[in-house]
């Protein structure tokens, strides 16, 4: 090998990527553009009604879930219906896999882009459905500002999803 | 081909059957399964859903329903062909024209059978407009719901409300098109609450009020378990999520409950997880109970027994076992007494059924040992004498309606309150409380003249049974040994021996109270008895128990319990008993506790022994732990444990055998097992002649009955079930409070009106209570029912309540 091809081959490299964007972002301050299709937090939406969980109780999600990642206590509502409780999800076991969506009835969960997941005690990880709603309407807000960011193929999936 | 049986061809499969068998039943017996939605193994065909149609050569040309066609001799049978399937199918679509699918709010999504049909049927959309119904749910009583929508109109509720309970409480209103199920008599079901419609109920229809939305059906665990309410010993299904028991239902068909549960078994769970109970070693250190470590807590019970040891011997020392806990847990305990602290002061707190089966076994010999249901249910006559059955042994009363109905058994019920059994009577009469013993001496003994005032019973009626008696081929005697017998039951047990003595074909069926009161006394939980209940006094028991256990047995027996506390007593171990509660003068045995260098009372709730225990510890119920109960049949009950023990409880034999280990002699015990299989060996049935002598019982004259006089009646209500039914939010609601139950005659007479206060008055005492007017309770009668507030009728006569005298006045 002659000498000096090292430098060569290092500074061709070099070159290749100088006219190139950065492939790493000040994160959080800027924040990478997301597929349409990503897998975030699982939020809930509200309930136009009653102003709480759109949750029936049904427990589909928790049988549905891989990973025992949610728990639905329920008990009798005043008039009979089912009343949730508590609605539990323990994030650090979710492996986003969206069976729960997939088998929610009434479209209670949905999926989001979050993935600011980070945090410094995983007691911050247990959720309930009030913070779940929380997470589904800041996306829902954020959503705008991502719609100049979506990938190729979002047509065609706008285009699966509704019809 | 012999001519009970017939031989049939099914989906070109030949097949033979016994005769009178369904044309379903032999088609399951090869395996070929039919949809049903209003087949229940335990009720009789009804053909009323239309799902099992079949097509049967030679018969009529169509379709017909096989669960109530018989099987014929040459029969062909296709089950599977593409009309039926379409039938199947319609009647499904049919069904769901007015069938909500509200599933994901169901209780029943998961166990119903209508909706295992639509995935079996495949069905995806109706055929059919819908119209679902829209009426609001009916809240039948305390504990059952109705929804109307969901309802099929199967029947099967209205069939086992009446075949199987002999309630018939819910029923069939108005026709066609417009017919839904509704309580038969009112708008409020004053029912038995068995809880057995709910069971039945295919869909969503009924429910049950304390488990509703609290879990999903496919959520729970199960373990198979055994009910502690009562000595029937139904095995029950216990249903838990997240180390919480959310609801029992029935479990198999198997004997002794035969697929039917009573109020008792199917709500009288929830005092499980109640907020009571005791949760954490406790010791009382300057007059208040302290949690501590389970450490703190043997060391302070290892120090004091060997402390009272040292100083006072063994005859100080006590242990008292309990019918609420089971045979491995009393076994330790008793192992732990006679091996390791030396003393035979070994009590057990059910003197009725202990009582009883000392007296059988001293009139009528060991070999007269306990009868099976079967063998009850069989007997061509069955006497039913003293307390209701019906309340206190609710599914074996449920079992004898039905013999008496469907098997043509002749049913005697001389029962001191009016009894559910009563409809289903040959002959009913009424015995005065405290003559049941002079009733059965005579029913024995023509000579013995019976007196309307000895036993109650009218000189007419009392022939007529007594005829029935004599010309019955068998007959079987069923008496309660519950609390009413206390202070009598060794009387009326002789009475009872007298008739099996006088005459052949007598079967006795004393049925204990709790749940493992038959095990106390098989354990030998009482001074003078070994494991297997062999006498103490038997040398050869005493030499092999001892070889197993590897000590030497001492001879000398333990005092009675009244004599014990009053005397030699240093120390009492108390496992899963109210000690002070439960005895003729509490204030005496409350004193005499405090003054003991050591109590230990190791329960599930606080009561009136912890009160004045040293230390106290956390006992499992059981649903936290394996082991068995023997029932009145002296079959054994399994538990298995159905979630973890609460706070820092645990099993009652495991802290026993730790706090022997802690005195150095560890039996080396992981799992209750070995204890079993120990206990099986050991308990070798002893051989004992009895003594073959009638005893003529003669009643004394009965207390008369006038003005604000009547006579105290105290026998256990169905929706009682001792502390544990105290601490069970849905037994209480049945039943909220303590009851002094009145005839409407002396209610009126006596200007007292439903719910007032009421003092009754004896000449020992007087209890303040509530008056509730009951019709089944006979004029002259005042029924407290008892295991409610156990103290309460000992208050009237401390050594024997039931049958006293009392005046009863408005408060």
């Amino acid at each position: 090998m002659p000498l000096g091809s090292g430098v060569m081959k290092g500074l061709k490299t070099m070159l290749m990527v100088t006219g190139r964007k950065p492939a790493t972002v000040l994160y959080p301050e800027q924040l990478r553009d997301i597929s349409y299709r990503f897998r975030g937090q699982v939020g809930m939406r509200r309930d136009e009604v009653t102003g709480g969980m759109t949750c029936v109780g049904c427990g589909l999600c928790e049988t549905a879930c891989p990973n025992d990642v949610i728990r639905v206590d329920t008990s009798e509502n005043e008039d009979g219906t089912r009343f949730v409780d508590r609605y539990l999800f323990d994030v650090g076991r979710c492996v986003f896999c969206y069976f729960c969506i997939e088998a929610c009835p009434v479209d209670a969960l949905q999926r989001t882009h979050d993935f600011h997941l980070i945090t410094d005690d995983r007691r911050g990880l247990l959720i309930d459905g009030e913070k779940m709603i929380e997470i589904y309407e800041h996306d829902q807000a954020n959503r705008e500002a991502e719609q100049k960011n979506i990938g190729p193929g979002a047509a065609l999936a706008n285009w699966f999803e509704r019809g | 081909m012999s001519s009970d049986t017939v031989t049939l061809t099914i989906d070109g499969n030949e097949v033979q059957v016994p005769r009178g068998a369904t044309v379903l039943q032999a088609c399951e017996s090869i395996g070929v399964e039919i949809p049903t939605l209003c087949t229940d193994p335990r009720l009789k065909p009804y053909g009323a859903c239309r799902m099992c149609v079949v097509e049967v050569q030679p018969g009529p040309p169509r379709p017909t329903a096989s669960c109530t066609t018989p099987a014929g001799d040459g029969m062909t049978v296709v089950t599977n062909s593409q009309s039926i399937r379409d039938i199947r199918k319609h009647v499904i679509e049919l069904q769901l024209q007015h069938h909500p699918l509200d599933c994901p709010y169901c209780d029943q999504a998961g166990t119903c059978e209508l909706q295992d049909e639509v995935f079996d049927q495949e069905i995806h959309q109706s055929p059919y407009e819908t119209v679902p119904k829209a009426h609001p749910e009916e809240i039948l009583n305390e504990v059952i719901l109705l929804n109307h929508n969901r309802c099929i109109l199967c029947g099967r509720c209205v069939r086992i409300c009446d075949e199987q309970i002999g309630v018939r409480a819910l029923d069939f209103v108005e026709r066609s098109v417009g017919t839904f199920i509704a309580p038969a008599q009112h708008d409020f079901m004053d029912c038995e609450r068995c809880g057995m419609c709910i069971e039945t109920c295919p869909v969503g229809a009924l429910l049950s009020r304390p488990f509703k939305h609290s879990a999903r059906s496919w959520q729970t665990e199960k373990a198979a378990s055994t009910c502690p309410h009562c000595s029937v010993g139904c095995s029950i299904l216990v249903e838990s999520r997240h180390g919480e028991v959310v609801r029992t239902r029935s479990n198999g068909l198997e004997e002794p409950d035969r697929g039917i549960l009573c109020a008792k078994g199917f709500f009288g769970h929830s005092f499980v997880n109640s907020d009571d109970r005791i949760t954490q070693p406790m010791v009382r250190r300057g007059g208040v109970l302290w949690p501590v470590s389970w450490r703190a807590a043997l060391d302070a019970i290892t120090a004091g027994l060997r402390g009272v040891l040292e100083t006072h011997g063994p005859r100080a020392v006590g242990v008292v076992g309990s019918p609420n806990t089971t045979n491995e847990d009393n076994y330790t305990l008793q192992r732990f007494a006679r091996a390791v602290l030396g003393t035979n002061n070994v009590y057990s707190q059910d003197s009725g059924l202990h009582a009883t089966a000392r007296t059988l076994r001293a009139v009528l010999g060991s070999e007269v040992g306990p009868h099976t249901q079967s063998e009850l249910l069989e007997s061509d006559l069955i006497l039913v004498v003293g307390a209701d059955i019906g309340h206190t042994h609710n599914v074996v009363g449920a079992h004898i309606k039905q013999a008496a109905r469907d098997a043509g058994r002749l049913l005697v019920v001389a029962t001191r309150l009016a009894s559910g059994l009563d409809d289903f009577a040959t002959i009913s009469a009424r015995v005065r409380p405290g003559g049941e013993a002079a009733f059965l001496s005579a029913l024995a003994d023509a000579a013995n003249d019976v007196t309307e005032q000895g036993t109650g019973i009218d000189a007419g009626a009392f022939d007529e049974i007594s005829q029935m008696v004599g010309a019955a081929g068998s007959v079987a005697v069923v008496w309660d040994t519950g609390v009413w017998t206390l202070g009598k039951a060794d009387k009326i047990a002789q009475a009872a021996a007298n008739l099996a003595l006088a005459r052949d074909g007598v079967k006795l069926f004393p049925l204990a109270e709790r749940a493992n009161s038959v095990g106390t006394f098989r354990v030998g939980m009482a001074p003078d008895l070994l494991p297997g209940a062999r006498p103490l006094a038997d040398a050869e028991a005493r030499r092999e128990i001892g070889d197993a256990w590897g000590v030497e047995l001492s001879e000398e027996p333990g005092l009675p319990f009244a004599e014990f506390v009053e005397g030699p007593m240093r120390a009492l171990y108390v496992m899963g008993e109210d000690v002070v509660g439960g005895a003729a003068n509490p204030s005496g045995v409350s004193a005499a506790l405090r003054e003991a260098d050591l109590v230990v009372a190791q329960d599930i709730f606080m009561n009136a022994t912890t009160e004045v225990a040293d230390v106290v510890l956390p006992g499992a119920t059981f649903a936290e732990k394996g082991g068995h109960y023997s029932n009145f049949e002296g079959r054994l009950g399994r538990l298995e444990p159905a979630i973890p023990p609460v706070g820092d409880a645990r099993p009652d034999w495991e802290i026993v055998a730790r706090i022997a280990a802690a005195i150095g002699a560890d039996f080396g015990w992981r799992s209750h097992e070995p204890i079993s299989e120990e206990l099986a060996s050991l308990s070798v049935a002893p051989s004992i002649s009895g003594s073959g002598q009638a005893v003529s019982v003669n009643g004394a004259d009965l207390p008369t009955v006038n003005g604000d006089r009547l006579v105290l009646a105290t026998e256990q209500h169905l929706y009682t079930a001792g502390v544990a039914g105290r601490h069970a939010p849905s037994l209480t609601l049945m039943l909220p409070d303590a009851v002094a139950e009145l005839n409407p005659d002396d209610a009126e007479r006596l200007q007292i009106a439903h719910g007032d206060r009421v003092h009754v008055a004896s000449a020992g005492g007087e209890v303040n209570l509530k008056a509730m007017v009951a019709r089944r309770v006979p004029s002259g009668v005042v029924s407290l029912p008892d295991r409610f507030l156990e103290a309460a009728p000992r208050q009237l006569d401390p050594r024997s309540p039931d049958g006293t005298a009392v005046r009863v006045s408005k408060a």
